[in-house]
């Protein structure tokens, strides 16, 4: 297999050698789960150094097929050829060995443990079982070469950015001479300039002829860097296309089945009052006298670059992060917020940006996730739980929000992406908030209940509700907010109304006061 | 019809049939097994005699089984329990040997130290947040050090009247199985109807997310502690009723066959998923396989190695099933 003919571990002449070989092909994938068929005799190929886009909304199949293609699920029907051969393998060590590995949203990295540590895990370099550090340092910084990056090989993965974290990964599959790289939505927790970088790496490891799966749900990085991209909807191929042939909005409709007009909501409402305003604000080291006004109907859009504070502002604000000084007010009043108990009773709801880890409650089911913030007001009758109120309740929202679940009493765990931020915001409408505060609404969802939620955000304005929303994504903050403001390193840098609002002023104004050369030059030595 | 429809009819039979099988939890099956094989081993097994002891020596177990399972689905532990369950055994036994005048009081008096150990508990993990794991461990072994301060060796005798709470029948019925019955009901009804019960799943499933839905973590996990600091008491005294006097260490392998009990019974010990009624069952395997091992005669070290191993296949379920949970995307 290449590795073989190459006698000893030397990249350069393994992927010599691996140029002349051929190409994977899935043949007529078919997957059941009880109940659905989540993959219908799906036929995927792939050139060699090619970068494969797959796409779909959520439950479309894409993480069934990468799971079949690194071994991690058996296909009930289909066959996989590599090489002109037909291959059967069925767990993620055969892959592996066959040069197939993945890369998932969740690193799965020893936080304690050295960069090259990392990298070489599991074949790292012996002798009667006593490690030669110095073969381990030197074959990662061999990795590191070829990926053109300089990274301590010393340093603990767990002081690393997530970019970087990511290019460990990256590493770590390259040094296993892997010929396929699955990447699972790999830009989720980039900033900008760090998926930039990520971009570089990947058409220097094509240069090496390595192949990529690529799933994203963001489509411009799609046709930044795919030279293919296949679409999936409900578990069937609905097409593959060189990415030259097609344009975004063939693209999205290729994924929903429909075209997606109106992008985002119109912006009809009229901003009146103030529904919570923050004065002088200020947590030791990362937000500097923070003031900022919230209005019923609004939504006003938290923009910059990521870390910049927005997530302490909104942790401040609902009391989950210590204020050195600084109050919030309610309709005027002083909520004197110092939990996230007291900002539910002052009428907020928190979205956070982290659904799985913050928002929810995976391993209960949606009825429970739901209900729970809701409980005393509307759910429970002195303290007993009213088993009636709380089935009305929770299918009311699950209707309103159009919810797919099998029942109620589904596990959160179990559903996609989409549908579980449904549920973080059912969960919240369900207070019947008057000031609603999101963070990254939309993050890794498909563009349909991308859609949906934004459309549902708008129509909570129009009931006279404020919110406050951060998003990292610039369209969504210029296709959302009514109003914008621009944080830079712990402060608000810009204010502006959205009619004011580019991409190019937001970054001006993000990048501003830092000088803007040392963020990127910053940034990409040290990855 | 077709021979088609009438295959697929089939599969979907069978497939509800596999799926009423995977809802019955593994330790009901190894419950059956057990008796099944008690039955055939000892003529017996299936005596009033035997089945009356099994319940009363079960009954501690499956009383302390409550708060264990608790405080497992708060994503913590009570390695305090047995240590508890020696404590009021002992305060109970010696108290009542001078003052029998007084054993109503000092039942209440019991109970109120186990409250009360629960309590510190719960207040030291909620609010200092030491892990539950070693602070129940080491405020067992205080607990432990003051029971034998109390009382070196096994003595103290309780009232007459005392030990009728273990011993009065209803009819065959031993009144213990009255006593589990009706704390199992109350436990159930506010793990599941209660927001409480549910603030408890909340807790144990994801801390954090409780807490920003608006969950007082602290006051559930003080409210779990002591309620688990309250059935060890319940358990140490129906041992004192049960033995008519006190031992300073018989709750020594409580804490862990509480564990054992509800993690056989689908409590994950990794929080959030779980119920009593499993645990009910885990405690009466343990109890069951005991007093079977006793009748067959096996020497107690063995006894020790049979409750590792199954601690060890519970914990290899646990995992197992909560696997097989993730194949159903």
């Amino acid at each position: 297999m290449g590795r073989e003919e190459c006698g000893d571990a030397s990249l350069s002449c393994f992927i010599i050698s691996q140029m002349k070989m051929q190409f994977l092909e899935m043949r007529n994938i078919t997957k059941d789960f009880p109940g659905v068929r989540a993959l219908d005799s799906i036929s995927i190929s792939l050139r060699q150094g090619e970068v494969h886009a797959l796409v779909g909304e959520n439950g479309a199949g894409k993480s069934t097929l990468i799971k079949i293609l690194s071994g991690a699920y058996k296909s009930d029907q289909g066959e996989i050829w590599l090489d002109g051969e037909k291959k059967d393998y069925d767990s993620p060590v055969q892959a592996l060995n066959l040069g197939i590995g993945a890369i998932y949203q969740e690193f799965n990295l020893a936080p304690n443990l050295s960069v090259a540590q990392n990298v070489m895990l599991g074949q790292v370099p012996n002798r009667y079982g006593v490690i030669n550090t110095k073969e381990v340092h030197k074959r990662t910084e061999e990795v590191f070469n070829l990926l053109g990056v300089n990274l301590d090989t010393h340093g603990l993965v767990g002081k690393l950015t997530v970019a970087q974290q990511q290019i460990v990964e990256i590493a770590k599959a390259l040094a296993r001479n892997l010929r396929i790289i699955i990447m699972d939505e790999p830009t989720a927790a980039l900033t900008n300039i760090e998926i930039q970088r990520l971009f570089e790496v990947i058409r220097a490891l094509k240069d090496q002829a390595v192949s990529i799966i690529y799933i994203s749900h963001r489509l411009g990085e799609i046709f930044e860097i795919a030279d293919t991209v296949s679409v999936l909807k409900d578990g069937k191929l609905v097409g593959t296309r060189s990415i030259n042939e097609v344009n975004r909005d063939e693209v999205v409709l290729m994924m929903i089945g429909r075209e997606l007009k109106d992008y985002y909501p119109p912006k009809d409402t009229i901003a009146e009052g103030s529904v919570l305003k923050v004065r002088d604000l200020s947590v030791h080291d990362k937000l500097y006298s923070i003031n900022l006004e919230i209005r019923k109907g609004e939504i006003l859009g938290v923009a910059g670059l990521e870390g910049q504070g927005q997530n302490e502002l909104v942790r401040a604000i609902i009391g989950e992060i210590k204020r050195d000084v600084g109050e919030i007010y309610r309709n005027g009043e002083n909520a004197k917020i110092e939990s996230a108990i007291d900002a539910i009773r002052a009428g907020i709801g928190y979205i956070p940006d982290d659904r799985k880890q913050d928002g929810l409650i995976l391993i209960r089911s949606v009825n429970e996730n739901i209900a729970l913030p809701s409980l005393k007001k509307r759910i429970q009758n002195l303290i007993f739980i009213n088993n009636k109120k709380e089935k009305t309740f929770v299918n009311e929202l699950i209707k309103k929000l159009a919810i797919i679940i099998t029942s109620r009493l589904q596990l959160v765990r179990n559903l996609s992406g989409g549908n579980q931020q449904k549920v973080v915001l059912a969960k919240w409408l369900g207070i019947q908030p008057e000031v609603l505060i999101v963070a990254e609404p939309t993050r890794g969802i498909d563009v349909g209940s991308k859609s949906e939620i934004h459309h549902m955000m708008r129509d909570l304005t129009r009931q006279g509700v404020g919110i406050l929303m951060v998003s990292s994504e610039l369209p969504e903050i210029l296709g959302m907010s009514d109003r914008i403001i621009v944080m830079a390193e712990g402060r608000i840098v810009a204010e502006m109304p959205w009619q004011q609002a580019s991409e190019e002023v937001i970054m001006a104004a993000a990048t501003k006061d830092i000088i803007s050369e040392e963020i990127s030059v910053d940034a990409f030595t040290r990855l | 019809m077709n021979d088609t429809t009438i295959t697929a009819e089939k599969q979907s039979q069978s497939r509800s049939l596999k799926s009423i099988f995977r809802h019955i939890r593994p330790v009901f099956y190894a419950l059956f097994l057990l008796c099944t094989i008690g039955i055939i081993t000892q003529p017996n097994f299936l005596t009033i005699r035997n089945l009356r002891n099994i319940i009363l020596s079960t009954t501690p177990w499956a009383i302390a089984t409550i708060g264990q399972s608790l405080t497992l689905l708060t994503a913590g532990i009570d390695l305090s329990i047995g240590p508890v369950v020696s404590l009021t055994n002992t305060v109970a036994a010696f108290l009542m040997k001078d003052y029998p005048e007084y054993a109503l009081g000092i039942s209440f008096l019991c109970i109120a130290l186990g409250l009360l150990v629960g309590l510190i508990n719960g207040l030291v993990i909620a609010y200092l947040r030491l892990n539950p794991f070693l602070f129940t461990l080491a405020s067992g072994i205080v607990i432990q050090g003051l029971t034998l301060g109390i009382m070196y060796q096994p003595g103290g005798i309780v009232t007459p009247e005392f030990l009728k709470i273990s011993r009065v029948s209803i009819g065959v019925f031993p009144l213990a199985i009255f006593y589990i019955l009706v704390l199992y009901a109350i436990g159930s009804f506010i793990l599941k109807r209660t927001s409480f019960g549910l603030s408890i799943y909340a807790v144990g499933g994801n801390q954090y997310s409780a807490r920003l839905s608006g969950i007082r973590i602290e006051r559930v996990l003080i409210a779990v502690y002591t309620i688990s600091g309250f059935t060890a008491a319940l358990a140490g005294l129906f041992i004192a009723s049960r033995i008519g006097s006190g031992d300073p260490i018989v709750g020594e392998p409580i804490s862990l066959d509480t564990l054992t009990a509800a993690v056989l019974g689908g409590t994950s010990l990794f929080g959030g998923i779980g119920d009593l009624w499993g645990g009910l069952a885990g405690a009466f395997f343990i109890g069951t396989l005991s007093t079977t091992l006793n009748l067959n005669n096996v020497s107690p070290f063995y006894q020790w190695i049979v409750k590792g191993f199954i601690l060890i296949a519970a914990m290899a379920i646990d995992l197992w099933r909560h696997a097989g949970n993730n194949e159903i995307t």
